[in-house]
């Protein structure tokens, strides 16, 4: 079942789309020099990361679909669950980065 | 016809209603995967329904963000009695948004196992998941979206 290598590959690259999102967006917000060079891009911030989470994505996809070499039931079943709790975690993070920053102004 | 679908109005309606489709095609996919019932076509249709709809909820949300929200709608916000819920809704907002849609394609991914499959490789319980994060990462998104209309609202008055 060539499928369950095909969700793999997803997962991860979702996982890892979603810590390059999560990152730049606060290393932008802390660094005003670094959220102008994502701005640089294309114009606006957001969509430059925009861009870069589906690129992150794709590219993380096609290589470990390429690299993943046997079907591996269990491996997908933890790289989905992970998927699960990173994005409660990201987007907690993220709420309760801007909470913190606003408080603290 | 362009200037009408690019009103700001049309602009806010199609991004809210792409984004309750998408949200109730993944509660249907939810459904389908807690009930054990229908093909794994049916899932499939409910997942790529999702997937479509919150990718139109994002090309349309995000031209409405860069040409319209930063430039009248962000300064309304800020001045008036809840500047916060830019600072802190919006921005969580419009970065969390980010993470649905890789997030749809794993699930239309997991959708193409049929029963059997899924239970064979102890998948059913992760899909559930997943379908029931992002149906409700979606509601969250929905809820700081109100916070910010109405902030706007009450920012003008």
């Amino acid at each position: 079942m060539n499928k369950l290598k095909t969700i793999y590959a997803s997962a991860v690259a979702a996982a890892l789309s979603i810590v390059t999102t999560t990152a730049v967006t606060i290393g932008g917000e802390l660094s005003l020099p670094f959220k102008n060079l994502l701005k640089s891009f294309t114009g606006h911030h957001w969509i430059t990361k925009s861009w870069l989470s589906i690129i992150v994505f794709a590219v993380v996809f096609v290589a470990v679909r390429i690299l993943s070499k046997k079907e591996n039931a269990a491996r997908t079943r933890h790289a989905v669950a992970m998927l699960v709790w990173l994005t409660v975690a990201a987007s907690l993070v993220l709420a309760g980065f801007y909470i913190f920053e606003y408080t603290s102004r | 016809m362009l200037a009408l679908l690019t009103a700001k109005p049309i602009l806010i309606g199609l991004h809210l209603g792409f984004a309750i489709l998408g949200i109730d095609a993944f509660l249907w996919l939810l459904g389908e995967l807690v009930a054990r019932a229908g093909s794994a076509s049916r899932r499939m249709f409910a997942a790529a329904v999702g997937l479509a709809s919150f990718i139109g909820s994002w090309f349309i949300g995000g031209y409405y963000y860069v040409n319209f929200y930063g430039p009248l709608v962000k300064p309304v916000i800020l001045k008036g009695s809840a500047p916060w819920a830019h600072a802190i809704a919006m921005e969580a907002k419009e970065h969390i948004f980010l993470f649905v849609v890789p997030m749809a394609v794993t699930a239309l991914l997991l959708s193409r196992l049929d029963n059997a499959a899924l239970d064979s490789a102890g998948l059913r319980k992760p899909a559930i998941f997943l379908a029931g994060t992002l149906a409700g990462v979606g509601l969250a998104i929905g809820l700081m979206g109100y916070i910010i209309s109405a902030a706007a609202r009450w920012g003008v008055l």
